[in-house]
């Protein structure tokens, strides 16, 4: 100790300064690599009580999900599993939150009886309380988790929490609450929509694809009716859900859409006719072609919606014209179309290139390579 | 009759595990990845194969693929996926399995499926 001092009262000002900082980020450093080892622990631990708990969890939880309608369970023996159930989740802190968890899990895979018995034993586990604590916290991120948590088990969301979404900045928490509602109207998941201001974000939009997805055909709600919503962003993601589930009862309004002002919902417009296949309209859709004869996007769809009719015939001189467009993409579009469309085409398409002067020529060797196609 | 039940999701291959032990259709061997799926495949002769899409190392589609083109097998084949797209559903279709079910599906409705394909009562 007395030689330390002595070294140390030997040493200059400037060589104390660097001896004291260097004792510090020593000091530091030992410190971070327990904190770091501390906290692996920590989460190894975590990690492993909570496999643990899901087998034990998993055992009671196949005995109660698996019976059907015809073939119910005992009450003695769903007390005596929920029992169990509730027995484990309490052993440990994280039990619930766990048990919350593995119930989401199984819901997204499951549907039917089982899905509904998810939803009971949820509701009978008291578990719902433990959600919504979480909508009163201060972070949105656990908001945002009850909220999830309360509408993936179809608990209703407290009305505070509907109000939120007029009100909340926060653009993840405003998407959550819309989902919320999707999933817990079941009559009309999309009924927010006639009073929604925001927007619908790609998440969104994803979210309500996979959700839809899962929807039987017959009771998907009628995207046609937001059509003339006067929000674009709800009337573009209509049209998309309207052609991706082949709703052919929204082609009248599709049609009406040709004349909006707005040449993104008029190209998205023509896309769902041509996907849905609505060929008794193509007078409506090549009368788009002089309106909007300078835009790429118009263009090209009316091209590939004359594409898909698959033959020549009264239509195909829209095409012809998109030959002397502007735009080299529109033009070699035209070629292409014209190429696929058999001996005929192909003819006329030859002729024209001779009343152009050969300007096509090229286009015409693209289009015909079929390792360019 | 030896199953094989093949995906990454432990909580719900227990359930079906479960389900259909239950049911006495036959012994359940599980691969919770396409690796030990391909495994159990060549260590095995199973009468009926339930498969995910999405698994790691091999997909469902491919497990479907190793079985009819390099095993030369006929072994009845159910996909079990949350992918539903048309084109997913054809493609499994074309590459040879016998059967598809959508995520979520009802254990209720894999049990009958399982049974006409192993043609049990």
């Amino acid at each position: 100790m007395n030689a330390s001092l002595t070294i140390w009262t030997e040493l200059d000002a400037v060589e104390q300064f660097f001896v004291t900082l260097a004792a510090i980020f020593f000091v530091c450093a030992v410190a971070l690599i327990f904190f770091l080892i501390g906290s692996r622990l920590i989460k190894t631990y975590r990690s492993k009580t909570e496999t643990r708990l899901q087998t034990i969890f998993q055992q009671s939880l196949n005995s109660l999900i698996i019976h059907t309608s015809t073939d119910r369970l005992p009450s003695s023996s769903y007390q005596f599993h929920l029992n169990e159930l509730r027995k484990a989740m309490n052993a440990y802190p994280c039990g619930r939150q766990v048990m919350i968890n593995l119930l989401i899990k199984l819901k997204k895979s499951l549907s039917g009886t089982s899905s509904k018995m998810l939803d009971t034993i949820y509701l009978h586990l008291d578990l719902p309380t433990v959600s919504k604590k979480k909508l009163k916290a201060t972070s949105w991120k656990i908001q945002v988790q009850g909220i999830r948590e309360l509408s993936e088990m179809n608990y209703y969301l407290p009305k505070r929490m509907n109000a939120l979404i007029a009100r909340t900045k926060n653009e993840t928490l405003r998407e959550e609450i819309f989902m919320a509602h999707v999933r817990l109207n079941k009559k009309n998941p999309l009924a927010l929509l006639d009073r929604y201001d925001g927007a619908i974000t790609p998440w969104m939009r994803i979210n309500l694809h996979r959700f839809f997805s899962q929807y039987d055909g017959r009771t998907l709600p009628d995207f046609s009716r937001w059509f003339e919503h006067p929000r674009e962003d709800v009337v573009m993601f209509c049209m998309s859900m309207a052609r991706q589930f082949k709703q052919f009862n929204a082609v009248p309004a599709l049609v009406k859409l040709l004349s909006h002002k707005n040449p993104m919902i008029v190209a998205s417009a023509i896309r769902s006719l041509s996907d849905l296949e609505a060929f008794h309209v193509v007078d409506q859709v090549v009368a788009q072609a002089q309106i909007h004869w300078s835009n790429e996007r118009i263009s090209l769809r009316i091209i590939r919606f004359i594409a898909r009719l698959g033959h020549l015939d009264a239509h195909t001189y829209a095409i012809e014209k998109y030959l002397e467009h502007k735009n080299f993409k529109v033009r070699l579009a035209a070629v292409k179309t014209l190429t696929s469309m058999g001996e005929n085409a192909q003819k006329q398409l030859t002729l024209r290139n001779k009343l152009m002067g050969n300007r096509l020529t090229l286009m015409i060797g693209h289009a015909s390579e079929p390792l360019l196609t | 009759m030896k199953i094989l039940v093949c995906d990454d999701d432990e909580a719900l291959v227990s359930m079906i595990r479960f389900k259909l032990s239950r049911e006495n259709v036959g012994d359940i061997f599980i691969a919770t990845d396409g690796k030990e799926a391909k495994r159990l495949l060549q260590e095995h002769e199973f009468d009926l194969i339930i498969t995910d899409i999405h698994m790691p190392y091999h997909s469902g589609l491919e497990i479907v693929s190793f079985v009819r083109q390099e095993m030369k097998k006929e072994i009845p084949i159910i996909i079990l996926s949350a992918e539903g797209l048309e084109l997913t559903v054809l493609r499994a279709f074309d590459m040879g399995a016998n059967d598809f079910i959508s995520k979520p599906f009802s254990p209720a409705e894999l049990t009958i499926r399982v049974k006409r394909l192993l043609n049990l009562k």
